[in-house]
């Protein structure tokens, strides 16, 4: 089972605490703390002037003139690290297959300082004077595209937002892929600047502490702070067959979902209990067995009450035996990046037996009696570590590290198997209509649902047409304490949720409910809300922040009102990888029920349209003016859409013990990413080709078994050309393909979904949807298109395509279940 | 009826019916049982509350016609207080729903108990059962700043996780019982809910262990001045031949609710509008105000005393008038005639700060 293990062969930090390892661990032991006055933020109008900054930092000193003009913070702080943990690892990427090398990045932010140069400019100085090229580098995933291009990879890329959990679940995700046998080699960590978004957010919820953080004891508000932890994960036998040094091993991570309130925690901790029991389980330990917990520890009385609590209920009697301490008194909360800071803390507490301090640590009477490690490091043995991260949306991962013994039994490496994956439950909302059977008519039809923008002024762009939110009976999907107070994206997932749920027939009960696990994709998140509160600082001051809207601004906020809405309790995360995001939360549900974490898995995939994704898009010409055409010789662009599906995972015997009427089955896919320009993708195909093939190969089947490709083309030539390359190359031409997104406009990360449930229709009812808009082909490969009209034809297996910009492709296999 | 605890609070002489039930009013007395309640932990017996079952493949979609909140995402393990209406939108009693998932238990105030119950079973369909379980379960509250951690010492479930209207079902000796985070004077407050026959011994140790927080038995006599203190809704006293508007009651209907039995009723009542409204007074201790008291501006009466009691916590008298709509906002100062005129406040609840507020369980 070799081939399933995984160690930590390389590990990178900057943060507040250092740049370096050796200068991060040495401050650390020593209980230094790297937490002082702020100087990139303005504080004035805040609660506190501290920050972990990452200061002195000079960014000349590592990048090129060129490069600085389009990378910020974030992406420096990733490449620094990443750069930092291959040379330690001391891989050679250029002597290894770059499609078994991928990323995961756990991000809040991503490239929003970016952003906020772009707002400021629009804002005061009119959209025609912005300057495009700062959204290039302002999604959310860009900084997992830098690492990626600097480094060379080409295999699976990830990017997860789970706020505060997001750099644990990061490292997990990674995990899963080497796991599944889908890479070799994946680096993994998180990242995220110091943003005025955070400080005004965090000020609006009172949860900043005016002096320096001190966790488990005076506990009165978090510090942040900011910086990138990497580290290198690679498979044993090939970390063992090229002799390098073994750091430490992952041995298991589990997530889980609070199901209890937006922001606050479980008083009980009863989800974070969830996490650390499963993955102390999966890595065969018991309790007892854990030398060290790195806690969450961020200094706020809830916190800080809870997590003890939660610790103690885990560990039992040997609770006040086992030491735990939070580095975030030393290094801020790194909010995204916090879990990989902390992992790799963990990296150098196990391979160097010492056991980092809690600072500021004022208390005689530690709170349950539990040790804290106050003030000064010590030496211990440190065979376990167990590092938790607990999130807004009640989001929590937990992940246990421990020194390499080949003697180590790991469950989790047993339960891995390749069951058949099913589809037993739709839903959807988009301008398509309103349930699976609304959406089939408008496919069956051919129905264009994209119209003259309303919505707002569309006077200042070029682009004027889109899809409106279609007119729903929300009261139906939405429990109306929610539907009062949340955004249009949480109102897509849930509604799309509770569709899936109906459809498949699953009640969700005390007994099953932490069997359920919920992943939710999405491509740019709650726009509409972080703009207005961007605005709200920009315009009227860091003060000025509504405390009840900030919660929604986070990536998982509405992965958050799904687990709480139905009481989902098992494994949660959220993907935002830009538009490959719905098509990635199915892999990771398709993972979860192989690795048996979850009995059933809601995945959902939504995006808004709003007047700021209109204006960026607008501002970087890819937009059409009224029409898109995808795959058309006079294509000029994207109209953009909002739209959510949800689909409802299990196994093969779980779904026909309790008789779920099956779509589908997930035969397999394939993950790929390439090296060409951030924002941009490798016009040849390449890469996205290869994922197709990957999909293929994974489910056994070969390229003239693909009886439907549902196309990723939105419009841009450059996209359509890169797919219909690929398609062309990996499939041949008997494949008939078309794009949803010529009736339903892109919706971004939810591009996959849209795919998926065409994919569905032709395979249960024999129709393939059609793409329209389409009179003259691109000439790039003679592929056989469903023009205009849907198609009558036995579908046995589809193909779904997804790109993001940036260079990264996923390809979902489905096929009919017999 | 009477309370298998009866006995253990107080003499037939303590006695006073409750609809159908006997209980017992003051154990000890008002003052006593108020200082329990307000800074240590009452105990009551809450057995005359009315128990229904309500099981069955259709049970949520019965249930959800006939209360007017929405009960449809209420979690496994919550609870709900909502109204039940009448076609006419008159109030058949307020009721707390708690869904054990398997099936809902609809909890009734004693003196609501028979009319609920019949109202439930005439709106009964085939997919439904409903049975009357009160008297199978005794139900003893505690109430009190200190009344968690008291029901802590009873239960290894982590007490300051059971959010408020949540209950959960545990052991208790060998036997089931129900924990619910229900109570009536805002004070933190808590129900066990165990069979009849258990619930002598259930009484007997948290006596026992509320001895280190100076519980005290409580009558039912007390929750008087503790729920008005909070304008906890106290049906019987507030509605009396009223519509829920003129009593503030509105509240607790969700009209974002699309379907429930006197839903179009009750926006008929809303449509036409009310001419007067209950408020909230004080007034000084020793002036005996009493219900149906005038109140007056100048010569004129504008409306009537409701109800009055003293506030420990106020050192004055406490009650609720009907005023014209002109005069039924706080902050006024009118003439009561209560044998001779005398002044009193209209004020806004709360009208006092439960001690339980500034305590932290966490």
């Amino acid at each position: 089972m070799s081939e399933k293990r995984i160690v930590i062969t390389g590990i990178g930090i900057i943060c507040a605490n250092g740049i370096g390892v050796k200068e991060f661990w040495e401050n650390t032991v020593r209980g230094n703390s790297g937490i002082k006055e702020a100087t990139t933020i303005d504080t004035t109008a805040l609660i506190t002037r501290y920050a972990g900054e990452v200061n002195p930092f000079d960014p000349a000193a590592y990048f090129s003139p060129k490069q600085l003009r389009r990378m910020e913070r974030s992406a420096q702080f990733a490449i620094i690290a990443a750069h930092e943990a291959v040379k330690m690892s001391g891989l050679d990427f250029s002597g290894i297959d770059a499609y078994r090398a991928g990323l995961v990045l756990g991000t809040s932010l991503g490239g929003l300082l970016n952003g906020d140069v772009f707002h400021k400019q629009w804002i005061y100085r009119g959209l025609p004077k912005t300057r495009p090229s700062l959204l290039m580098s302002y999604p959310i995933h860009t900084p997992a595209d830098w690492v990626s291009q600097e480094l060379g990879l080409k295999g699976p890329r990830s990017v997860i937002s789970t706020a505060c959990a997001a750099g644990t679940n990061a490292i997990g995700f990674g995990a899963d892929f080497i796991r599944s046998g889908k890479a070799d080699v994946m680096i993994v960590g998180g990242v995220d600047p110091l943003a005025p978004l955070s400080f005004a957010g965090f000020n609006s919820l009172k949860a900043l502490a005016e002096k320096p953080c001190a966790p488990y004891s005076k506990s009165e508000g978090i510090t942040l702070g900011e910086g990138a932890g990497i580290l290198i994960l690679e498979r044993l036998d090939m970390a063992q067959k090229r002799g390098a040094t073994i750091l430490a091993e992952v041995l298991a991570y589990e997530l889980s979902a609070d199901a209890y309130h937006p922001t606050a925690p479980d008083p009980g901790g009863a989800g974070a209990i969830r996490s650390m029991e499963g993955s102390i389980a999966q890595a065969g330990l018991e309790p007892g067995q854990i030398s060290y917990v790195n806690g969450h520890g961020t200094g706020t009385p809830a916190n800080d009450h809870s997590e003890p609590k939660a610790i103690k209920k885990v560990l039992g009697d040997q609770a006040s035996r086992i030491p735990m301490s939070s580095t975030k008194s030393m290094t801020g909360h790194c909010l995204g990046a916090a879990g990989a800071v902390e992992g790799v803390a963990c990296v150098l507490a196990i391979q160097q037996d010492i056991l980092p301090p809690t600072i500021n640590f004022q208390s005689d009477d530690p709170p349950l009696g539990l040790d804290y490690v106050p003030n000064e490091a010590r030496s211990a043995v440190v065979d376990v570590a167990l590092s938790n991260s607990f999130a807004f949306g009640g989001n929590n991962a937990t992940i246990v590290l421990g020194k390499y013994r080949s003697e180590r039994k790991l469950p989790i490496t047993q339960a891995i198997s390749r069951p058949r994956v099913v589809i037993t439950g739709l839903g959807t909302v988009s301008p398509g209509g309103v349930g699976k059977a609304e959406l089939w008519e408008t496919f069956a039809q051919g129905k264009d649902c994209l119209n003259a923008i309303t919505e707002f002024d569309v006077t200042p762009y070029n682009s004027r047409c889109g899809g409106s939110m279609p007119d729903v009976a929300w009261k139906k999907y939405i429990p109306t304490s929610l539907l009062r107070r949340t955004d249009s994206l949480s109102k897509l997932a849930v509604a799309a949720a509770r569709m899936a749920l109906d459809d498949g027939n699953l009640k969700v009960r005390r007994a099953n409910s932490e069997k359920i696990a919920m992943i939710f994709g999405t491509g740019t998140g709650p726009l509409q809300t972080v703009e207005s509160i961007n605005r709200d600082i920009i315009t009227k001051g860091m003060d000025q922040v509504n405390p009840a809207v900030f919660p929604n601004s986070v990536m998982n906020a509405a992965a958050g009102q799904v687990c709480l809405s139905f009481s989902l309790k098992g494994p949660t995360s959220t993907i935002t990888a830009g538009g490959v995001s719905a098509s990635t939360a199915l892999v990771y549900g398709y993972e979860l029920l192989c690795q048996k974490r979850a009995e059933a898995v809601l995945v959902v995939g939504a995006d808004e349209f709003n007047e700021p994704l209109l204006a960026g898009n607008d501002r970087l010409g890819v937009l059409a003016r009224d029409i898109i055409r995808p795959f058309d010789q006079q294509a000029e662009g994207m109209l953009l859409s909002c739209g959510s599906t949800a689909f409802l995972l299990e196994r093969e015997e779980s779904a026909r013990e309790r008789g779920a009427a099956i779509y589908g089955e997930l035969l397999g896919y394939g993950m790929t990413s390439d090296n060409y320009k951030i924002g941009g993708i490798n016009p040849e195909g390449t890469e996205w080709a290869e994922s197709i093939r990957q999909a293929v190969l994974h489910g056994g089947l070969a390229a003239g078994d693909i009886d439907f490709y549902a196309a990723a083309a939105c419009g841009l030539p450059l996209v359509d050309g890169a797919e219909a390359r690929a398609v062309a190359s990996a499939l041949g031409n008997g494949v008939m393909v078309s794009s949803m997104q010529s009736m339903l406009g892109y919706t971004s990360g939810g591009t996959g979904g849209m795919g998926l449930m065409a994919a569905l229709m032709a395979i249960g009812q024999g129709v393939i949807p059609p793409s329209i808009h389409l009179e003259n082909p691109i000439g790039e490969s003679q592929l056989n298109y469903v023009v205009n009209q849907a198609m009558r034809k036995t579908v046995d297996h589809a193909a779904i395509g997804s790109y993001s910009f940036g260079g990264n492709y996923v390809t979902l296999l489905v096929g009919k279940y017999s | 009826m009477k309370s298998p605890l009866a006995t253990l609070f107080g003499n037939s002489t303590q006695m006073e019916y409750l609809g159908n039930y006997e209980t017992v009013a003051v154990v000890s007395s008002i003052e006593q049982e108020y200082d329990a309640v307000r800074n240590h932990v009452g105990i009551f017996d809450f057995s005359a509350l009315g128990k229904i079952k309500v099981s069955g493949k259709c049970a949520m979609e019965y249930l959800q016609l006939l209360v007017t909140r929405d009960i449809e995402y209420l979690a496994p393990e919550k609870s709900a207080v909502t109204l039940m209406l009448d076609d006419a939108g008159q109030v058949v009693g307020m009721v707390t729903v708690l869904n054990f998932e398997e099936y809902y238990l609809v909890e009734t105030w004693p003196t609501a108990h028979e009319k609920v119950l019949d109202w439930m079973r005439k709106q009964s369909s085939e997919d439904v059962v409903i049975e009357d379980v009160s008297t199978q379960y005794a139900i003893i509250g505690v109430e009190g700043p200190q009344s968690w951690e008291l029901t802590q010492k009873l239960v290894d479930f982590e007490i300051t996780s059971l959010p408020y209207q949540g209950f959960f079902e545990t052991e208790w000796e060998g036997n089931d019982i129900v924990v619910a985070r229900i109570g009536y004077t805002a004070e933190y407050g808590y129900q066990f809910m165990i069979r009849e026959e258990q619930a002598p011994k259930l009484l007997e140790v948290l006596l026992q262990e509320g001895v280190p927080f100076e519980a005290q038995l409580c009558g039912w006599k007390v929750l008087d001045p503790c729920m008005l203190e909070v304008r906890q809704p106290n049906i019987d006293l507030e509605l009396d031949q009223r519509n829920l508007f003129e009593a503030a009651l509105n509240w607790l209907i969700d009209f974002r609710k699309d379907e429930f039995v006197g839903r179009d009723a009750v926006l008929n009542m809303k449509e036409q509008g009310f001419q007067r409204s209950m408020v909230g007074f004080s007034a000084p201790q020793d002036v005996n105000v009493r219900e149906g008291d005038a109140i007056k501006v100048e010569d004129d009466v504008v409306g009537q005393v409701v109800c009055a009691v003293n506030s420990g916590v106020l050192g004055k008298k406490l009650g609720l008038a009907m005023l014209d709509n002109k005069y039924a906002v706080s902050g006024l100062e009118l003439a009561v005639d209560a044998g001779g005129l005398s002044a009193i406040n209209t004020i806004s609840s709360p009208y006092i700060l439960p001690k339980s507020w500034s305590i932290k369980m966490i």
